[in-house]
């Protein structure tokens, strides 16, 4: 062939090449008036299907799209040198510079949520500390969140985003060191708040705090709930819309992300903070009362929540109770079928246990040495009746495949179980729970109110007004803890064993005794473990010892005991993976009347 | 006493960009007469060495192609009828070349580029950050920086097609024919082209003089709603704009009706009042001094540590090591001392200004700066002024004003200039933390005296300066390739100098890293070292450990990093023609820098016009 005639056969083969090229991407139609629509072709369809064109995904940048087309695919390059020259600008504290490079790489890649989340982060939590004055700080800490909250007009349904919105709403505005003076600048930014109007429904009856101002928790609360109604109204899974909808489940992805129990943990969250944002700031009103009895609520319906586990079935954090209940009536249904096994198994457990065991089991617990501790517990462990111990022994075939049946479903309702406890601690759930109950008491009330003011007469010289508000804070702190006695467990506890300090403090001003029958000696006892125990029955006298609790900082107002909270390492940490290998029979039984 | 000037209101603004006006210089401009004294030496042999070297090298090619006597005859006389030619040079020649040249640049379209740079600007509030801290500094960095590398591509094209086109077309013949000198064709085509790219920068200078200017001109309005009675002021008011590009101002004003706002991104207004009680009015005039050009007079700075002795500054652990610290509420301080401080210069009192970096290890108080105070100091003996007390402001620029005189606690009246500067006009200022456990952060140039203002025309036009000189480079070496080399070759040549020349220093250092390993400062290797780690997606800190492979791969690295680095000290360092920080920054260009750079451009373009010719000479010979 000559060279014409390859030619000739080269445009052949292009003309040849772009018909099934053309015929695959043919555009889709919208429906016309008699009904008919086209679904355009493979790639139309694909798009559709994967919500993966760019009008699906936000909105669409004329500035973005010229660069992408402009960079003649070296878009990869570009973004790579772009982030080195923002990493430098942040080294060498060019702020300006920093933020036009970030823009620059957000309009390489708009729809890449990492670099919205990590940058954002950036800004909000790395530069903004770089500053001295917490105006400054503030204004960058808004710059970060103004920043993600434009990744989110790119890419509407990512729940991802939506969340991190929330969260420095929230934690960044309402956690800082700074949250004092954060919080009352969020009040005041107008700006800001025309800005988050935009983007917020109803913002002005849903966002408003105390002082008929814009509160960042409420902000924080109306973010999670749009990131929530992204996920409830399947637009998007919580790992990440683009992540989800392409991977389609697949096993290794898909516990990428957020774990399902913190993401729905969001909103309550929020408002559990601003509840305890109020106290901090000394509002004790009816408003106080219902921002607790919301929080409380909207809590309850999270704990209503059907929430999946890492083993792909779901639970509520509320069912714990009803399934431990089910546990024990089935375990005694079982115990019913062959009448005297489970006491018979025992029996011959222990028969099997050495010497050394049973003399463990024997000794009283606080003269346990360390060797017997661990078999005491290696013995108890023996002496445990699984099911399968149960099914194992009985002969007969028609009791024994009902045993089985039995067995099979108490293990189950325990896996239940055993996740819901797990997901609870995650996110503290039983604590919260407890804390928003007691909080809408009267007794709480009265007993942060008077210790508030008591501490800010204390602090203004009215030495006997602020002894008779530790007393009356003092009597309904006593009935919070009669009745809720769990709480004086909790490391929270100790703000009211030092604000018990700065009374003691008081009273030595006042030349009183510290009184004999004082209330809380429960609750001080139990955190001081006796090294403060300012009423001696010899009768108390304030030396010089207690005079540290005077210069102890500033003054604090106890608040209910604080447990970490989703904030903290412990709080964000995925649920556990179990074991997986768990067979019926190693599941023990709970202690049973039967 | 001492009179404090506030650009600003006492109340910081809330909820708006901050302002963050000073400039870095991690090294300050030699004197011109100094740099030349100490470049001269290493210039001129420079010139030499290059100008022997590319003897050789023709000598090498002739030689090649018509054995070694011959080609030592052939290049012998080409060099010295150069010389003589040089000497005979017409300039009218030389013009007539350069209008040839310049036509055929109209010819080629380059206007196109002038269009294209019309587009940029057209679309560029699409690309620009709008919520800015700095506006101004983004849209001068922003025009200067895409002129500069539409022009450099737009003369990169134009230079090395020319002449190879020409010779190719044969078209060459209808010159050389004539009585036109090897020199002449070099240097017209040189001229040509900076004159029509000359006349491309003016236009593009002009346009992004008014881009910018138009872009940052701006208004705001007063709602006289928002008046209220001054806090600072006696009978005063003050209020703040509405809001307007993404910021506002807060302002007072006197009884006299006449205010300033408060410093946003890098600009401030007037504020005027009209009309009286009720029916006052306040007008806002234009924004100034967001595009400046300040004089700073910089002084030498030391440190004292804790003990007041002299002593290194305190890293605290930035990774960028730019500026020093000191603690706080101890003998520590840095001192700068200026020069030139004299009543004749300053007659009413000094204006300093100064920016620091804030380290606290402990809150302190939030809502507050952490405190710090200047003190005037003799350098010669122990006088020093009372301290004079502030509250740090991070990442902006503050400001003092010392009266020339002021009465001490004891009554008695002290002429700053007498009691404080030496006889050669020097005097230390003394800046210290007063916090205890916090720290203070300064470089050099954060503490300068204000001497004056440029024109900011001007000193954008200094910035198109650069580009020139970096145009007039390219232009130079395209033309110079373009003599030997067929014109993609050229373009390669040409563009491998510039993306070079951009890098000299980074090349420079890499090849010493290579040579001396144990001693690196960039880890990872020459090239083949790095491809290999690339692959192998292997850490740069990690040995590499490949037997015998490794040596011979370092050796042949070597070889490379030799040639490159060879290179590098050739090519001229472009890094070095780059005014925007200046300009962008609102400080005036010095004369020492821009002399610097056009005495560098001149001598590079001399070098390699020579080369040009000599190279269009041998070719000439070789055909």
């Amino acid at each position: 062939m000559n060279s014409f005639q390859w030619k000739v056969l080269y445009i052949a083969l292009m003309a040849v090449l772009l018909l099934p090229i053309s015929y695959i991407s043919r555009p889709s139609t919208p429906p016309r008036k008699d009904g008919e629509s086209n679904p355009g072709g493979l790639l139309a369809q694909k798009r559709a299907q994967y919500n993966l064109a760019q009008a699906n995904l936000g909105e669409i940048d004329p500035a973005s799209e010229t660069m992408k087309l402009a960079l003649l695919g070296m878009r990869g390059v570009a973004a790579n040198i772009l982030w080195t020259k923002a990493n430098h600008y942040k080294k060498t504290e060019d702020w300006p510079k920093m933020m036009a490079t970030l823009e620059q790489i957000t309009n390489l890649q708009p729809n890449f949520i990492s670099v919205w989340q990590f940058q954002g982060w950036n800004v909000s939590y790395n530069v903004s500390v770089e500053f001295d004055n917490y105006l400054h700080r503030y204004f960058w800490v808004k710059r970060g969140i103004r920043f993600l909250i434009e990744g989110t007009r790119y890419n509407r349904d990512e729940p991802r985003l939506l969340w991190d919105v929330a969260w420095f709403f929230g934690q960044k505005i309402g956690r800082a060191d700074e949250h004092k003076q954060f919080r009352e600048e969020f009040r005041k930014d107008e700006d800001f708040h025309d800005f988050i109007r935009d983007h917020v429904i109803d913002f002005d009856n849903k966002s408003i705090g105390p002082f008929n101002k814009p509160d960042n928790w409420r902000v924080s609360h109306q973010w999670y709930l749009i990131a929530q109604e992204t996920v409830d109204s399947g637009r998007a899974n919580m790992r990440g819309r683009s992540l989800q909808s392409m991977i389609e489940e697949k096993p290794h992805e898909r516990n990428k992300g957020k774990s399902p129990v913190l993401f729905h943990s969001g909103p309550g969250m929020a408002l559990i903070n601003y509840s305890a944002a109020l106290a901090d700031e000394g509002i004790f009103d009816e408003f106080s009362e219902s921002a607790w009895a919301e929080a409380g609520a909207v809590w309850q319906s999270f704990g209503n929540r059907e929430i999946r586990t890492s083993r792909d079935f779901y639970i509520r954090l509320n069912e714990e109770e009803a399934l431990e209940a089910e546990v024990i009536e089935l375990t005694q249904q079982l115990g019913t079928l062959q009448p005297g096994l489970m006491e018979e198994i025992k029996l011959k457990k222990q028969q099997s246990l050495s010497e050394e065991m049973i003399l463990a089991l024997e000794t009283p617990v606080d003269q346990v040495t360390e060797e017997q501790a661990q078999l005491h517990a290696e013995a108890a462990r023996l002496l445990m009746v699984s099911p399968a111990d149960i099914v194992e022994q009985i002969k007969d075939d028609a009791t024994r495949s009902k045993a089985r049946w039995l067995a099979e479903t108490i293990n189950d309702k325990m896996t239940h179980a055993t996740f819901v406890k797990q997901y609870r601690n995650i996110v503290n759930f039983d604590y919260w729970r407890t804390r928003c109950t007691v909080e809408q008491s009267e007794d709480s009330n009265q007993a942060k109110k008077h210790l508030y003011q008591a501490d800010n007469d204390h602090r203004e010289g009215r030495l006997l007004q602020a002894q008779r508000n530790y007393e009356i804070a003092w009597d309904a702190w006593a009935n919070i803890y009669d009745k809720y006695p769990q709480l004086q467990e909790d490391v929270g506890t100790e703000d009211v064993v030092s604000a018990v300090k700065r009374y003691d403090n008081l009273l030595g001003q006042l030349d009183q005794e510290f009184p004999a029958d004082f209330k809380l000696k429960r609750v001080v006892d139990f955190h001081e473990r006796g090294r403060y125990r300012p009423w001696e029955e010899t009768g108390h006298t304030h030396s010089s010892d207690h005079s540290s609790s005077s210069s102890e900082g500033p003054v604090l107002t106890p608040s209910l005991p604080v447990a970490p909270d989703e904030g903290t390492e412990q709080g964000k940490q995925e649920a556990p993976e179990d074991t997986g290998n768990k067979s019926s029979a190693d599941t023990a039984i709970p202690a049973t009347d039967g | 006493m001492f009179r404090r000037v506030k650009l600003a209101r006492a109340e910081e603004p809330r909820s708006q960009p901050i302002s963050e006006n000073f400039m870095v210089v991690e090294e300050l401009p030699l004197p011109f007469s100094e740099w030349l004294v100490q470049s001269s030496r290493y210039g001129l042999a420079a010139v030499a060495v290059f100008l022997i070297g590319s003897l050789f090298f023709s000598y090498l090619v002739t030689a090649f192609r018509y054995g070694a006597s011959e080609g030592f005859y052939l290049t012998a006389k080409v060099m010295f009828r150069g010389v003589g030619e040089f000497f005979q040079i017409s300039p009218r020649r030389i013009i007539a070349m350069a209008g040839l040249a310049f036509k055929e640049a109209v010819r080629r379209r380059v206007l196109v580029s002038f269009a294209v740079f019309i587009a940029i600007l057209l679309f560029a509030g699409w690309f620009l950050d709008t919520e800015s801290t700095q506006p101004g500094q983004l849209y001068i960095s922003f025009v200067l920086t895409s002129t500069n590398f539409l022009v450099l591509a737009l003369v990169l094209l134009l230079s090395v097609f020319s002449l190879p086109t020409d010779i190719k077309q044969k078209t060459i013949y209808t010159v050389v024919t004539k009585p036109v000198r090897a020199w002449e064709v070099v240097l017209g085509r040189i001229t040509g082209f900076c004159a029509i790219g000359t006349l491309i920068l003016l236009a593009m200078g002009v346009f992004s003089y008014w881009f910018v200017v138009r872009g940052l001109a701006h208004n705001h309005v007063v709602n006289t709603d928002d008046i209220r009675p001054s806090e600072l002021i006696e009978g005063g008011v003050e209020g703040a704009t509405l809001k307007n590009r993404n910021h506002f101002h807060s302002f007072p004003v006197d009884t006299n009706g006449q205010g300033k706002t408060d410093m946003r991104m890098g600009h401030w207004h007037e504020v005027g009042r009209q009309g009286e009680g009720e029916n006052a009015s306040y007008q806002v005039g234009r924004a100034r001094d967001g595009l400046a050009a300040r004089i700073p007079e910089y002084g030498k700075l030391r440190f004292l540590d804790r003990t007041g002795a002299l002593a290194e500054p305190i890293s605290v652990g930035y990774e960028w090591t730019y500026r020093g610290y000191f603690e706080g509420g101890t003998l520590a301080a840095a001192i700068w001392r200026l020069e030139g401080i004299t009543p004749e210069n300053f007659p009413d009192g000094l204006e300093i200004f100064w920016s620091i970096s804030v380290f606290r290890t402990h809150k302190g108080d939030i809502e507050k700066g952490v405190s710090g105070s200047w003190t005037l100091a003799h350098p010669e003996n122990d006088n020093q002024s009372p301290p004079i007390p502030f509250e740090s402001k991070e990442f902006s620029l503050d400001s003092l004003y010392i009266e020339r005189e002021f009465e001490l606690a004891t009554g008695e009246t002290i002429d700053i200039f007498k009691e404080y500067a030496d006889d050669k006009g020097r005097m230390d200022f003394i800046l210290r933390c007063d916090d205890r456990g916090q720290y203070f952060g300064v470089a050099q140039a954060d503490f300068y005296q204000h001497v004056g203002d440029r024109n900011f025309a001007w000193n954008f036009a200094k910035g198109y300066l650069s580009i020139w000189i970096q145009m007039t480079l390219v232009i130079g070496m395209g033309v110079m390739f373009s003599t030997f080399l067929s014109a993609p070759v050229a373009l390669l040549a040409t563009l491998g100098s510039v993306v070079m020349g951009f890098f000299t220093s980074h090349v420079k250092e890499l090849a010493l890293s290579v040579f001396n390993p144990e001693n690196s400062t960039i880890d990872g290797g020459g090239p083949i070292e790095s491809l290999i780690r690339l692959v192998n997606q292997m850490n740069v800190s990690v040995d590499l450990d490949l037997g015998f492979a490794t040596a011979v791969i370092q050796a042949l690295d070597a070889v490379i990093m030799a040639f490159m680095w060879a290179v590098a000290v050739m090519v001229p360092d472009f890094s070095r023609f780059d005014m925007v920080g200046y300009v962008a920054e609102g400080f005036n260009v010095p004369a020492d820098v821009w002399c610097q750079q056009l005495v560098v451009g001149l001598a590079y373009s001399f070098v390699v016009t020579c080369l040009g010719y000599f190279l269009l000479r041998t070719r000439e010979i070789a055909a």
